[in-house]
């Protein structure tokens, strides 16, 4: 059986491209338990590593993420696309992704940014989107959608396993950045049958390096993570394509799948309770000795919160920025991240 | 760059909003810091004086302090990649001053995002800074069009907000000051809307750098008297520089189009350059963001929700697309100008495709200058000089 | 005896030290790392009058730390600097080390250990390479800048912060006819500005301690006291303080 840690999932969607659907998305927050219900693959685009074509849609002040995915969005075929709205970037990508790139679906759910309000106007959203998916794949009958939710949320259970193991163990954060990506890239059924192999097999790592609570959206470049951690060992993250991810649907419903957005934090989002307060609970539940927050250059609402996050959560843990750019100089990171971790053990 | 004659009863009229504004709490007035797009006729029936710092960072921006201030906010961390109204307007706010002396402090804050996201992202840092309320409406973005749900979810939020204005306020909504303020709004917006307009006159009696300038009353005093007497008094004045047959640019040789927020720190430098080559800008896609409303007295909360949904910025590439066209047509351009504008993302990113859309259904040749709208350190001025002159020795000037 | 290697971008270092400071050299950095080090190395040893096996441990730091042949441990600038500042004058409270290719700040408690710490290193514009690039332009010599702009008195603006652009501008004003030393000072005040804008971010407390090779031009070093409005102090030799740190931390390595 193939080990949810090497699977080539490239492959995986060439295979599965000969007998299902596939749609492309980009945000943690895409409502795929829907997608799913109708029988398609949803699978999270994470983007070309060189860009050139998206340099003609996209100026240079635009973040990574947006140029990579629609570079491979331009090489690449997909059935169709599902954005959600979150940032102005990704809003306006989705135009231009649709005037440039053939496909026979396409469609953006529009969130609600507010999130102390907007539920009504989301659980009908979600209605119009469904209504829009079952125009292309048939209908999508209540039962089905429940029955995707569950798998969805016995998936999530799962991940949230393998972030508590860390908590005693180390486990290589390229290694869970591999499993995040394969779920979500995979039929879910199938990566849970291989997420649970991994966690009866797993061997936790001893590590005496500083243990670091990574902060950010997706590392778009995973070389980064090993370079953090020969000098510090990641045991907890607050990421898209991380942590965040792990947000069950308590309602089987289209309501759950709204209730689970309205709790899910973002930046892109109006801010209610501190993040903060939050994240340094789970620091003291992971043993948290400092923090790196790994932001995106010309990401707007990260780069609009980190000013306010980086001062509260100095007040208790020592905290690093690093700004990735689209082709990141690692040697500036490395230097970095040394120092910050000779000053933490220091 | 020929001055109106109006541009001095606007300086005076802007001039003692702010006055009015800096002495609002003497006569029981709260004072909303609210947002360009913002359904601001829901707040005249409250009597609250209403401060756009969009309106005063692109004072700073003329005034050419706009690095000046950016560079506080950036010393206090925020990004040089963050949008420079809010970096000057943070800086601004540190230093206490400004050009105008600085604008007064919020008694609560009123924002839309139909403009962007980062709205929301400014107007909270502001609101913990100075300890007020936010009232932010969320406008679901209008890909192809107004969602039923969509305009439900808005005009919730509006009707939401009366009680907690007549809170802040301590006032009674009236509605009929509100009804009042809607047919001002209205009304103002039609007289901006036939300012606008006199651009197509061939010669044009205006072109955009005058719009940009006038159009501070139609943005920041939307919904009152002062705003209709101003634009009725710029109407007499075009139409009797039409008249006389005065035209904004000696000898109008080249009619063009502009796209995105001005470059606030070069009006004149750049309106020199396409004077020199008798070009007139005579029209652009900002100002005229604010000449079309479908406000309805009879059913104010949803044709006020569906405004302010269908906003320029608030649509897609393809809507945004059918009123350049139609701006092409009507003001008969021979090319087109956009601003790349560094600093604003969903007026900006999409322009490449644009261009392109526009070339491939008017034939106008379209021309694309790197900029920023406040932050000067992004403008490399001889570059773009030498872009726009080799773009317009390509029309004929 | 222990030894300190900096291998910087523009210069490499190298401090020897028993009790004291023994020997310190500065050589330009070439295109081969190795050989750079093993040259600066040797130079350190001569001078010191001893032979390689005396040294009984070495620490490298720099850009070019990780290929060191003969240091047992490469530890950051940022530590090394902070160690080596702290030791010359233990109330200095903050570092600002300006190099050939990037500057950093670093905030230090009261025993000396670093308790935050900026970088830029991407972005010439807060460099020596800022520097050498005007110079070369207004066609002076880098050693001159400081005291040409101490003449200055009508300084220019330079409003571009990119290295490139401003090179432009400082070309125009010449063009115009405007004094060297007026360009030098709005030259050196565009350095300062983004110097200052880094180092805002971490607390900036006194004594102030500026370092690197950047820290002889005594008008850059004006020009960020006025921007910081704070004082500072340059050491005696501020190019070495990395090395020195290096070595103090060798010393400490049993």
């Amino acid at each position: 059986m193939e080990n949810v840690t090497t699977i080539d999932l490239q492959k995986y969607i060439a295979e599965k491209k000969e007998t299902t659907k596939i749609f492309a998305h980009f945000c943690s927050h895409t409502p795929e338990e829907i997608i799913h219900a109708a029988g398609i693959l949803p699978v999270r685009v994470f983007g070309e590593d060189t860009i050139e074509k998206a340099s003609t849609h996209l100026q240079s002040y635009c973040c990574s993420y947006a140029k990579r995915v629609l570079e491979q969005g331009l090489a690449s075929e997909y059935d169709g696309t599902v954005f959600v709205h979150s940032c102005d970037t990704m809003q306006r990508l989705s135009d231009i992704w649709a005037q440039n790139i053939p496909e026979q679906f396409h469609e953006t759910v529009i969130f609600p940014i507010a999130v102390d309000k907007g539920l009504n106007y989301l659980v009908k959203e979600l209605q119009r989107f469904k209504t829009r998916l079952e125009e292309y794949a048939g209908d999508i009958s209540e039962d089905s959608l429940k029955k995707s939710i569950q798998i969805y949320n016995e998936n999530r259970g799962l991940l949230h396993k393998l972030y508590e193991k860390r908590k005693e163990g180390h486990i290589p954060a390229v290694t869970v950045d591999k499993i995040m990506r394969a779920s979500m890239t995979m039929v879910k059924e199938e990566h849970t049958e291989l997420l649970n192999q991994f966690l009866d097999e797993v061997e936790l790592q001893e590590n005496s390096h500083p243990r670091l609570l990574i902060v950010g959206s997706v590392v778009l470049d995973p070389e980064i993570l090993d370079i953090i951690e020969e000098y510090g060992s990641i045991r907890y993250d607050d990421l898209c394509v991380g942590s965040r991810y792990l947000e069950k649907a308590e309602e089987l419903s289209l309501k759950g799948i709204a209730q689970r957005y309205q709790r899910m934090w973002c930046p892109c989002r109006a801010a209610t309770s501190s993040r903060v307060d939050y994240l340094i609970e789970k620091c003291k539940e992971y043993s948290i000795d400092g923090a790196v927050l790994l932001l995106q250059k010309f990401c707007e609402p990260y780069f609009f919160e980190a000013v306010h996050f980086r001062n509260q959560l100095k007040e208790n843990y020592p905290c690093l920025q690093l700004e990735l750019e689209d082709q990141p100089s690692l040697e500036q990171i490395r230097t970095r991240v040394q120092a910050f971790c000779e000053m933490v053990e220091g | 760059m020929k001055k109106l004659h109006t541009y001095q009863d606007l300086k005076k009229l802007i001039g003692s909003h702010y006055m009015q504004a800096k002495t609002a709490q003497f006569f029981n007035q709260k004072v909303a810091w609210v947002s360009s797009g913002a359904p601001v006729e829901l707040l005249r029936p409250f009597d609250v004086i209403t401060v756009y710092p969009e309106n005063h960072t692109s004072i700073c921006g003329a005034a050419k302090v706009g690095p000046e201030y950016c560079e506080k906010a950036e010393a206090e961390g925020y990004s040089r990649d963050l949008c420079s109204y809010f970096r000057c307007d943070r800086g601004s706010t540190l230093l206490g001053t400004s050009p105008i002396g600085g604008l007064p402090d919020p008694d609560f804050l009123y924002g839309c995002n139909n403009i962007c996201g980062t709205i929301l992202k400014w107007y909270e840092i502001a609101s913990r800074h100075f300890d007020v309320p936010f009232l932010f409406v969320d406008t679901p973005f209008v890909h192809t069009e107004v969602h039923k749900h969509a305009a439900e979810y808005v005009i919730e939020q509006l009707e939401g907000f009366i009680p907690v204005l007549e809170s802040l306020t301590e006032r009674e909504f009236d509605e009929e000051k509100f009804v009042k303020g809607l047919y001002l709004s209205k009304e103002c917006v039609e007289l901006w809307k036939d300012v606008l307009l006199f651009g197509a006159h061939k010669p044009s009696p205006l072109t955009c750098f005058d719009a940009f300038t006038q159009m501070a009353a139609i943005v920041s005093l939307r919904g009152t008297e002062e705003a209709v007497n101003h634009y009725k008094a710029l109407k007499n004045e075009l139409h009797e520089r039409v008249q006389k047959g005065i035209s904004a640019v000696d000898d109008e040789k080249i009619r063009l189009l502009w796209d995105n927020i001005p470059v606030w720190y070069a009006m004149r430098s750049l309106s020199e350059i396409f004077e020199e080559y008798n070009a007139c800008l005579v029209a652009d896609t900002y100002t005229n963001a604010w000449a079309s409303a479908n406000i309805d007295t009879g059913n104010p909360m949803e044709s006020l929700a569906r405004n302010y949904l269908e906003i320029y910025l608030n649509i897609s590439m393809d809507l945004m697309l059918e009123r350049i066209v139609n701006l092409v047509k009507v003001f008969d351009v021979d090319g087109m100008v956009m601003h790349s504008n560094r600093s604003c993302k969903p007026y900006s990113l999409g322009q490449y495709d644009l261009a392109r859309n526009v070339k491939e259904e008017t034939g106008i040749p379209v021309l694309i200058i790197e900029a920023d709208m406040v932050d000067s350190r992004s403008y490399a001025e001889a570059q773009t000089k030498t872009r726009i002159e080799a773009f317009l020795e390509s029309l004929g000037g | 005896m222990w030894c300190g290697i900096d291998i910087g971008a523009s210069t490499a270092k190298v401090v020897l030290i028993d009790d004291e400071i023994v020997s310190k050299i500065v050589v330009p950095s070439g295109f081969d790392t190795v050989k750079t080090a093993e040259e600066v190395f040797e130079k350190g040893v001569q001078k010191a009058g001893i032979a390689r096996d005396d040294v009984e441990y070495t620490v490298a730091t720099g850009y070019g730390r990780a290929v060191v042949p003969m240091a047992s441990k490469s530890i950051t600038e940022i530590t090394c600097h902070a160690k080596g500042a702290f030791y010359l004058d233990d109330t200095v409270r903050t570092v600002i080390d300006i190099g050939g290719q990037d500057s950093k700040g670093i905030s230090l408690d009261d025993t000396g250990r670093v308790q935050d710490f900026v970088m830029n290193d991407k972005c010439a514009a807060g460099t020596g390479r800022f520097l050498e690039v005007m110079a070369k332009a207004l066609e002076v010599e880098l050693e001159e800048l400081g005291g040409l702009s101490l003449k200055s008195e009508e300084k220019v603006s330079i409003s571009s912060t990119c290295t490139v652009f401003a090179e432009s501008e400082v070309i125009s004003y010449k063009n115009q006819g405007k004094k060297k030393e007026d360009i030098i000072a709005g030259v050196h005040e565009a350095i300062a500005s983004r110097i200052y804008a880094m180092v805002n971010q971490i607390p900036v407390q006194e004594k102030i301690m500026v370092t690197g090779g950047v820290a002889l031009n005594q008008g850059v070093v004006k020009a960020l006291e006025t921007k910081m409005q704070k004082e500072t102090i340059v050491a005696e030799d501020p190019q070495i303080v990395g090395a020195l740190g290096a070595a103090l931390l060798a010393r400490e390595s049993i």
